[in-house]
């Protein structure tokens, strides 16, 4: 009994020498086999290696989204780094130091309310820094006695021992009316001029300065005779 | 071990990092591609180092294999481009039909050495199947695919119709008529020669 695969070889005339030749024909070498062999599966376990490592991942997150979020942090800090000026930069203002101190000045003056809003970050700010920019941090020094001749003498003395510098604000008198100076000083040195404001001066009401980290600080000097 | 397994089964061992898998695949496509190549290029040496690319290179290539056609057409594909490409890369610029220019600009017909066996020649098995196997390229391409498909990648008749996108009928009728046209090619006479000596 001949089977179907025997029967369809018949009909195809695969039972004749011609095919056995075709299919025995090429014999390659036992030692070209073995050789091979043991390249092929040499590569094949480094393959298989590669592709054991690559499925391995962190967290069990398939490696390919941990490349694409090591890609995607790479991205974000090289943006940063080419935005750093946008985005840690201040508002740009529109008015100089000096414009705003002068009104903040003026302002105190006409103005009886406590000095709790003044130069405060602008709103307009690009980034994530204080507002720091053209603005500087503020004390504000209240003395209950007139200013004097000598006492303005004495204030441009410590400005100029701390490098900075005094002026008058308002149009105050020694009639009663509030005068102010305004002393500019490198922040690193308010403490001491502070100090020195105590031994010339006297003692004062001092309010807490608000920190903008500004390279210097405005000194807002009121003399309130009563 | 894995001798039960399909192709595919292997080929997902391997990629899931068992190189088991392709130890299997090996046994069962070297001769199948050593046939292949060696009855395209017709010299042991080129076949071998067609064969010794192929699988070097199989384990990477894995990669492209999509698993939408079956395995055994996957790897004849590939088979089939490297060793076309061994033969572009070995074939002369010149052809051989051409004739020789000699000094002077005169021609004479090139004489070519055919190491081939002869008719006269094929007095034993290997050398009455090279000698059938030197008589593939006179088959028309269809035939010769079906050839290669059937006894050289072991395929079954349904899977060289789903390969060549024939039916089924057209591939039994078309290997039929490629074993005909083959022992048309070779005498009647040296064929019972050979089996004589079987």
């Amino acid at each position: 009994m001949r089977s179907d695969e025997q029967m369809e070889a018949m009909e195809t005339g695969e039972d004749s020498a011609i095919v056995r030749a075709l299919r025995t024909g090429a014999t390659p070498a036992p030692e070209f086999r073995a050789r091979l062999k043991q390249s092929f599966l040499s590569e094949a376990e480094s393959d298989a290696r590669r592709r054991r490592a690559y499925k391995l991942s962190i967290l069990g997150l398939p490696r390919f989204y941990i490349n694409l979020a090591a890609v995607g942090a790479a991205a974000a800090l090289i943006l940063m780094a080419l935005t750093y000026s946008v985005w840690f930069r201040p508002a740009h203002t529109l008015q100089t130091a000096e414009e705003q101190r002068q009104s903040v000045a003026v302002t105190e003056q006409a103005d009886s309310e406590p000095h709790s809003v003044l130069l405060g970050p602008r709103s307009g700010a690009l980034g994530f820094a204080p507002d720091a920019g053209d603005t500087a941090d503020a004390v504000y020094v209240e003395y209950s006695t007139p200013l004097t001749d000598e006492v303005r003498g004495t204030l441009e003395l410590i400005a100029a021992e701390a490098g900075g510098a005094v002026e008058l604000a308002g149009d105050g008198d020694s009639a009663g009316k509030a005068q102010a100076i305004v002393l500019t000083v490198p922040s690193d040195v308010l403490d001491h001029v502070l100090g020195r404001l105590g031994e010339a001066i006297g003692a004062a009401g001092i309010s807490k300065p608000v920190h903008l980290n500004s390279e210097r600080v405005t000194v807002y000097i009121t003399f309130s005779p009563d | 071990m894995h001798s039960d397994a399909s192709d595919e089964q292997l080929i997902q061992l391997h990629l899931s990092g068992d190189p088991r898998g392709m130890e299997a695949i090996y046994e069962r496509y070297f001769d199948r591609i050593y046939r292949l190549a060696y009855s395209k290029l017709r010299s042991t040496q080129d076949a071998e180092d067609v064969t010794s690319a192929i699988f070097l290179k199989l384990c990477r290539s894995l990669d492209s294999f999509r698993g939408e056609a079956k395995f055994s057409t996957w790897i004849y594909t590939v088979a089939n481009n490297a060793v076309m490409d061994s033969i572009r890369r070995r074939r002369p610029n010149v052809s051989l039909d051409a004739d020789l220019r000699v000094d002077g600009g005169d021609s004479v017909p090139r004489e070519i050495e055919d190491d081939a066996p002869g008719p006269e020649d094929h007095v034993a098995d290997a050398d009455f199947a090279r000698y059938v196997y030197g008589k593939l390229d006179a088959l028309p391409p269809g035939q010769r695919s079906v050839i290669e498909l059937r006894y050289f990648m072991e395929l079954s008749y349904q899977q060289i119709a789903d390969q060549l996108g024939v039916e089924l009928g057209t591939v039994k009728s078309r290997l039929n008529r490629a074993i005909a046209a083959l022992r048309s090619l070779v005498s009647t006479e040296e064929e019972v020669k050979a089996s004589a000596f079987r």
